[in-house]
């Protein structure tokens, strides 16, 4: 089910008409260029799935061309049974298995890192392919493509029709989760993994599909020019590539198809004034440069600039509150919800810890800690800085995952598992830092929290939990609403996928007094709201006292007092611990 | 015997990569960017020296002190773009920002120079100096000495003078530096400058025994940060050594006709391995 806005439709349906159109208005040669301009698009939206959407510099585009032009020329040669197009695909096949290995490194490499390791792989590539050769150099061996797209015009229309199906295929991706994915893996891999989404699996699969697209963009050069060399594929150009691609903003169809426009028309332009072709090149870095200047990317710009006034039309149409949608609820008194359990969950306790004990190096962080959160309650874990309070987050949601001891949720063992995992089998978390994900929507943002399937957020469920915090509506962009606000759509988003237990780490920090007695009524109900017991840590001693109703305290790694806010308030150590021993009576 | 003279026929690279090696450390420590024009740089400068030499018949010496110039003032003027535009831009972002540069003077390179072949100036022809049978060019002792000097150099400087150390404390907080009164624009642009030149120097000398084009001696870059990973993009020391044996081996591949086509695919095994090796530890992308 692909939703399309009405500015998207009308983009998609402008593009699909000048595909239509533009060989029967253009000559032969221009054809020509034009089928190369559609050519390097495909390669140019691969880089705006692995640069422009996952953030990962790529600087090895041409050398996944060089792939795919070097196994449709070997199938053309040595297998003749197969149809043209089949070889095309086997290409682009091949081409996306070698950027999944090139993206295996990628899990542990990052940035520059990542950038040079790319770069090496482009010239490496080069290398091999100028030891091996392209099967049938040596003989003048020639591609020719099937009769029924021989002619420039028909092999442009050929050529269109591959764009658009990958141009299809990634808007699709781009609206599921694994689109927002990658999205998320780029502003936080830990963010990405507390909602639920394997950071190496988005990472390959960023590099797979846009290996695909060079694999497919290499073999259909060779079908328009009928052969390929070793100079063909200079590994100089994947830099020149990446520059396009961030100067025209690659993540978006019609930044892809500039690029190509770009690529192939503006050496053709240069020459027809008689100004050398390569100039080209440094036209693209000096753009680069002024794109990186001013963030990412022209598409983008254009895009965000129309989508702010038709948001600002609308809004004025509606005469709606700018920021957020009003409070709908009327807050309730002090923790009166979730006095007594609710029947949720119904495994046995929302989340049982059992001896938990974690070091690091020499330091003991966490000294055998058993606690138990029951279904149906907000409980509180407390105590100074530095007492273990993240690190028993850590332990639980699996960012750490060297301990000992025994982690439960809802009745099934956690140790071993991953994050990722972990969230998908009833434990979320928040962070202390905002790890929301601005490029996204908000409504993006809460589907790629909660998963699909069965899990699948309805409209008005989505409408009722952002309502229920007090988050502006589905449709704004994360990065457009204040820090604070996007903390309680992190919250948000971690109860609306309804797991067993919420962990939310120090929710409150950075807002105002009234602000976090409201979130304080909003923590306090969401037991019986989602059915999601609590685990909150917070400095925040008013909101803790006013949502939980079993409050652990932590010292230096180990639970020094547990019970209801008021005996734990009152007990001598923790009075000492927080304020000191001369306070102690 | 023939391993090792071919061995030895690899030391003139393994300077150069040495010294590029060495270039790519200063530059990531001290202005915070992976600078993939570094190579591009000293090779406009290498032409410069080409052309002189070619065509106006100057001598090698003169020449390549001009070639250092021009490597200084290219390197310069990115050192002045990107302090100016990106000074409080992240690593990933400036480095970004050098590949555009890479680019740009690869680009008015092939422009201002041309594509076709010239005769490359080598320093002291002739030359060598016979060990046992082997035979060892005068520039490849020449540049591995210089390469040697340059690293202690550096480390001295860094690490061992007042000023050196406060250089490199101002690396890591330009902008309080600027707020303590330290001109950090312009020792920037000079540390620019100063790599520039190193580079320039480095690629001229190992331009006669590649193809000379543009193009393939920009992309020198490539072995040469192959090197510096060695170092961990921290050690002169070991990026100069990762350099020299990056050289060795590409000079030993040369005795096997099946092993020689690929060694260029030597620096992506270093890279890969030590940089694997290296981030092997992080997981995640954030330390919490």
């Amino acid at each position: 089910m692909l939703r399309v806005s009405r500015g998207g439709a009308g983009l998609a349906g402008g593009v699909a008409a000048l595909l239509v159109i533009v060989p029967i208005v253009l000559g032969g040669f221009d054809t020509f260029v034009a089928t190369n301009a559609l050519i390097t698009a495909v390669a140019v939206m691969g880089l705006g799935v692995v640069t422009g959407r996952a953030g990962m510099i790529s600087l090895c585009q041409v050398a996944f061309m060089a792939i795919g032009a070097w196994v449709l020329l070997w199938l053309q040669l040595h297998v003749h049974a197969v149809p043209f197009i089949v070889d095309v695909l086997i290409a682009g096949l091949v081409a996306l298995v070698f950027g999944v290995l090139v993206g295996l490194p990628a899990l542990r490499l990052r940035g520059v890192h990542l950038a040079l390791m790319t770069l090496a792989f482009a010239a490496t590539v080069d290398v091999v392919l100028n030891a091996v050769g392209f099967p049938g150099g040596s003989v003048g061996f020639s591609v020719l493509p099937p009769s029924w797209i021989s002619s420039p015009r028909d092999y442009f229309w050929f050529c269109a029709v591959i764009f658009a199906v990958l141009a299809i295929g990634i808007a699709w991706l781009n609206r599921t989760r694994v689109g927002a994915s990658w999205s998320a893996v780029r502003n936080s891999e830990r963010g990405a993994a507390a909602l639920g989404r394997g950071v190496a699996r988005t990472k390959l699969t960023a590099f797979g599909v846009s290996a695909l697209c060079g694999g497919l963009a290499g073999a259909l050069l060779v079908g328009l020019i009928g052969t390929a060399s070793e100079t063909s594929f200079p590994p100089v150009n994947s830099l020149v590539l990446f520059a396009l691609a961030i100067l025209v903003g690659a993540r978006y169809l019609e930044g892809a198809l500039l690029g190509g426009f770009f690529f192939a028309w503006i050496p053709v332009f240069l020459s027809d004034l008689s100004i050398p072709q390569d100039v080209s090149n440094l036209l693209f870095a000096v753009g680069a440069v002024a794109g990186l200047r001013g963030g990412f990317g022209a598409a983008e710009g254009i895009r965000q600039a129309v989508q702010a006034r038709a948001r600002r039309r609308r809004e004025k149409r509606k005469g709606a509150a700018p920021a957020r949608t009003q409070a709908r609820h009327a807050p309730r008194t002090a923790a009166a919800a979730n006095r007594g359990p609710v029947s949720a969950g119904g495994h046995g306790a929302a989340l049982e810890v059992r001896e938990l004990t974690c070091h690091y190096g020499q330091v003991r962080a966490l000294a055998s800690v058993s606690m138990t959160v029951e279904p149906g309650t907000v409980a509180a874990l407390i105590g100074p800085n530095g007492a273990g309070k993240s690190t028993f987050i850590d332990c639980v949601t699996g960012f750490v995952r060297s301990y000992s001891g025994s982690i439960m949720v809802a009745g099934s063992l956690l140790d071993g598992l991953a994050p990722h995992v972990r969230a998908t089998r009833g434990v979320r978390r928040t962070f202390q830092q905002d790890r929301t994900v601005p490029d996204l929507t908000i409504e993006e943002y809460m589907r790629l929290a909660v998963g699909a399937g069965s899990a699948r957020l309805s409209p008005a469920e989505l409408a009722s939990v952002l309502s229920f915090f007090d988050c502006p509506a589905g449709d704004w962009r994360v990065g457009e609403v204040d820090v604070g606000t996007r903390r309680l759509i992190e919250v948000a988003a971690a109860v609306a996928a309804r797991p067993s237990v919420v962990l939310l780490d120090e929710p409150a920090a950075g807002l105002a007094g009234a602000e976090s007695m409201r979130l304080a009524a909003r923590v306090a109900e969401i037991p019986s709201r989602f059915g999601s017991a609590v685990l909150l840590v917070e400095h925040d001693m008013e909101l803790v006292t006013a949502a939980a109703s079993h409050i652990v305290v932590l010292d230096f790694g180990q639970v020094i007092a547990a019970g209801p806010p008021t005996d734990v308030m009152a007990h001598d150590l923790v009075v000492s611990a927080y304020l000191g021993q001369e306070f102690v009576a | 015997m023939v391993v090792v003279q071919d061995a030895v026929s690899g030391l003139i690279f393994g300077g150069a990569y040495a010294l590029l090696g060495v270039c790519v450390v200063v530059m990531f420590r001290m202005v915070r960017v992976l600078n993939f024009a570094q190579a591009a740089i000293g090779t406009f400068g290498t032409y410069v020296a080409i052309v002189l030499v070619d065509q106006a018949g100057w001598s090698y010496g003169p020449a390549m002190v001009v070639a250092a110039l021009a490597g200084a003032g290219t390197a310069a003027l990115c050192g002045l773009v990107m302090a100016s535009w990106f000074s409080d831009a992240n690593t990933e972002r400036r480095s970004t920002v050098a590949i555009a540069m890479f680019i740009s003077i690869s680009a008015i390179g092939l422009r201002v120079f041309g594509t076709n072949p010239r005769a490359v100036p080598v320093l002291l022809p002739g030359a060598v100096i016979r060990i046992g049978g082997v035979v060892i060019t005068a520039a490849a002792i020449a540049l591995f000495v210089a390469t040697v000097a340059v690293a202690v150099g550096v480390w001295l400087f860094l690490d061992r003078t007042r000023l050196g150390i406060r250089l490199r404390a101002q690396s890591e907080r330009p902008q309080t530096a600027e707020l303590l009164g330290v001109p950090a624009r312009w020792l920037a642009v000079a540390v620019w400058a100063v790599t520039g030149a190193l580079a320039a120097v480095g690629t001229l000398a190992v331009a006669p025994s590649r193809s000379a084009d543009f193009l393939s001696l920009s992309l020198l870059v490539i072995p040469g940060m192959a090197a510096a990973a060695l170092g961990l993009f921290r050690s002169t020391w070991l990026a100069v050594v990762g350099g020299l044996l990056i050289g060795l081996v590409a000079g030993m591949s040369q005795a096997s006709s099946a092993l020689s086509p690929y060694a260029d695919a030597f620096p992506l095994v270093v890279i890969v391995a030590v940089l694997i090796w290296s981030q092997r530890s992080q997981v995640w992308d954030a330390a919490r």
